[in-house]
């Protein structure tokens, strides 16, 4: 009981932290040659890492669904579905997976050293505000790649499935052509929604962790897998929260498939 | 001049300051003495106000030591400069940029040229060659890291300079050089330092007061001098530890 | 060769490998169940929406449900999930080690250190696997329950009594088989950047977080393999 209270805590905390960022940016303190910056050495180091974990999910995807539509000998309908699931749901989660692994962890890191050694409180002292100075420009910097990163990944997850489909001998074009049949626009916006939340999530929580460690080099690696830990389960739970969103929108405005 | 009335402070159930009042003049050259981890680098925080006692009030230059009071922190740190016990540069910039850093933040609008030149100074003031500054601190020596931190807080020409553990594990000619640079600075400069240390043998050099500090009480407060022949058990167990050394 | 085959001699230590069970094991049981609860309520959201797109008709929504947990979610989240939460830490531990010569002291007092630090942590890692992963289906499946009765209109007790339809022994098995192999990548994984760990405290950090990005990125990859090799060949 105890430790569900602690958590809610810290999640509130973390809004808070991401609150004041937010206010920091509109204000129009962020730095953004920082960010492009940061953008080059956290995001573009993790896309071998993206493409390679996104082949591999579409493929998984595209294999699990065949099996399953086999049986029933639909399996003209294997391009459409596959992409749509991935897209949807296992794409986003896995890839944010794989990217908090990454990305995430070694922003709390980073961040964490400067705060055990003493570099964040080197910047209070002589007057500028840490969280403007470095913690924002990351932020920012985290956000956008990982959300251009999802957005690569889920792309190439298509073509894990279509290389797949290629290997078990369904004709490719088959498989592309079923997909505009059965991907609607509402999923494909489903899954900007997701990656885009997705993104804030690993920023905030990160940048959160990092800042707020404490105790020497024990301090970060608690940061870290800390870090790891809350981002994963803060994904699978707004990864559901968006969907059921989505299912409620449906049925209450009888949208019909979107 | 720095002042501590009643202060404590405590971390879980550690009580680290115990109601101490300590107060510090202008122009002395303070040592404040202890073992480690007993609390040393607590009282400096305290000072500029990275951590709130529990009781009693700190004041500097006049102004309480309030974290809620922007601009009275905001004075207080200006007149204050801290140097770390790790050097605390900011890895990602150049040491030029990390010199200049508190000169931007304060001042925005002091001309390129003008924080140049007061770079260059400090830097030369520390001891350090102005190649330098171009140059990133992650391929500087500890000792050398240490010196532009030094010069990074000397850039905003503060009235006191604390100092946490600036000799810990510097071997013994950095050490002297560190403890001139104290000395040269104190004199010449009139800036009132305030040096935590575990280091009974700079103290005896340079220091123009020795404050010992044990179990979160002062236990002895006065000159070198006094310090030597004092009967304070502490006191005297720190020069016997230091006199093995030979 | 000699030397292969006396790596599969070795000592078993009974307390050790028990206390590995309960910290990799038994401590991570409130973040999957928590975690795999709600993937089970968004694996009946994301049926369902498939299934009136396609079918127009979801009663084989809980059935379906059940087969892609088992056979692919149920051990790859599972498993993902722990390597955050065990891989860093192994790493990590098994680094600093390295960093402060306790190793060395090991093979100074005769103690193999693959014997006494990486064996233990092995079991545990593979018991942690296989029990959470079953856990984790019966919290996933439970989950869906709950959603199913809302939007499916389905009854628990008919939930219940086709979830299983498609689930066959075989299915089970592999399942397990899968968890056992990501569960022996994750201590494997992490104990070899723990042992490779070069230089000073930064080096030990980075091998934690270098072990958990390898160790899923193998998760996903063997998992490719593991499922074309038992559905596809």
């Amino acid at each position: 009981m105890t430790t569900s209270f602690s958590f809610l805590a810290t999640f509130g905390r973390m809004i808070l932290f991401a609150w004041e960022c937010l206010v920091l940016t509109i204000e129009g303190k962020t730095r953004w040659r920082q960010v492009v910056d940061q953008i080059y050495q956290v995001g573009f180091r993790s896309l071998g890492m993206t493409f390679t974990a996104g082949i591999f999910v579409g493929a998984i995807m595209a294999l699990q669904i065949d099996v399953q539509l086999k049986d029933f000998g639909a399996e003209a309908f294997l391009g459409g579905l596959s992409t749509s699931t991935t897209l949807r749901n296992v794409g986003p989660v896995l890839i944010a997976f794989l990217l908090s692994g990454k990305v995430g962890a070694y922003t709390s890191a980073e961040l964490g050293t400067m705060e055990v050694t003493e570099q964040l409180n080197a910047i209070r002292l002589l007057g500028a505000n840490p969280v403007e100075y470095i913690i924002l420009p990351r932020m920012w910097a985290v956000i956008i790649s990982s959300f251009l990163l999802l957005i690569v990944g889920l792309m190439v997850t298509i073509l894990g499935g279509v290389i797949f489909s290629e290997m078990i001998g369904i004709n490719p074009l088959t498989y592309i052509q079923n997909i505009p049949r059965i991907v609607t626009g509402g999923s494909i916006a489903l899954s900007v929604v997701k990656s885009v939340l997705f993104g804030v999530i690993i920023a905030v929580v990160s940048c959160y962790k990092g800042y707020y460690a404490r105790g020497g080099s024990v301090g970060v690696g608690i940061a870290v897998q800390s870090c790891s830990v809350t981002n994963l389960m803060l994904i699978i739970f707004t990864n559901f929260i968006v969907s059921m969103a989505y299912s409620l929108f449906q049925d209450i405005f009888q949208t019909g498939y979107f | 001049m720095i002042s501590l009335h009643n202060v404590s402070k405590s971390f879980g159930v550690r009580k680290v300051l115990d109601d101490m009042s300590i107060t510090i003049r202008e122009g002395e050259c303070v040592f404040v003495l202890g073992k480690s981890g007993v609390g040393k680098s607590v009282l400096l925080k305290l000072i500029v106000g990275l951590l709130v006692p529990d009781h009693g009030t700190v004041n500097v230059g006049g102004k309480k030591v309030d974290p809620e009071d922007r601009n009275g922190l905001s004075f207080i740190r200006r007149s204050c400069g801290l140097v770390f016990q790790f050097p605390a540069l900011l890895d990602s910039v150049t040491v030029f940029e990390n010199v200049s850093f508190g000169l931007r933040t304060r001042d925005l609008s002091l001309p390129e040229a003008d924080i140049e030149q007061i770079v260059k100074d400090k830097i030369k003031l520390v001891g350090l060659s102005e190649k330098i500054l171009d140059r990133y601190p992650g391929v500087l020596s500890f000792g050398a890291q240490k010196r532009v931190s030094i010069a990074r807080t000397l850039a905003v020409e503060p009235n006191f300079l604390l100092f946490d553990e600036p000799t810990t594990g510097m071997d013994p000619i950095a050490t002297t050089g560190l403890n001139q640079l104290i000395q040269k600075l104190t004199s010449e400069l009139k800036v009132t330092t305030v040096v935590v240390s575990h280091d009974i043998k700079s103290a005896l050099k340079i220091a123009s007061r020795i404050i010992l500090l044990d179990e979160g009480k002062v236990v002895f407060d006065g000159t070198p001098p006094e310090f030597r022949i004092s009967k304070v058990k502490l006191a005297q167990e720190f020069q016997m530890g230091s006199q093995y050394d030979h | 060769m000699k030397n292969y085959l006396t790596r599969f001699k070795f000592k078993f230590r009974k307390h050790e490998t028990i206390e590995q069970m309960y910290f990799l094991g038994v401590q991570s049981v409130p973040i999957i169940v928590v975690s795999l609860g709600f993937v089970g309520l968004m694996m009946i959201l994301e049926l369902a929406f498939h299934m009136r797109l396609v079918l127009n008709h979801d009663a084989l929504v809980p059935s379906f449900s059940a087969v892609l947990m088992v056979r692919e979610l149920g051990p790859v989240i599972t498993c993902l999930l722990l390597t955050s939460r065990i891989g860093a830490g192994i790493a990590a531990e098994i680094g600093s080690m390295k960093l402060t010569e306790q190793l060395d002291a090991l093979r100074i007092l005769s103690i193999d250190p693959i014997d006494y630090l990486v064996i233990p942590r092995w079991i545990g890692s593979v018991f942690a696997s296989i029990t959470l992963t079953v856990v984790s289906i019966a919290v996933a499946l439970w989950g869906g329950a709950l959603l199913a009765t809302q939007k499916l209109g389905t009854s628990p007790g008919e939930y219940f009594n086709t979830v299983f339809f498609f689930v066959k022994f075989p299915d089970v098995m592999r399942c397990l088989v899968k968890a056992a192999v990501f569960g022996t990548l994750i201590p494997v994984i992490a104990a070899y950047h723990g042992f490779n760990c070069r230089g000073g405290s930064a080096a030990v950090g980075e091998a934690a977080t270098q072990a958990v990005v390898r160790t899923s990125l193998c998760i996903i990859v063997a998992d490719f393999l593991l499922t074309y090799l038992f559905y596809a060949v």
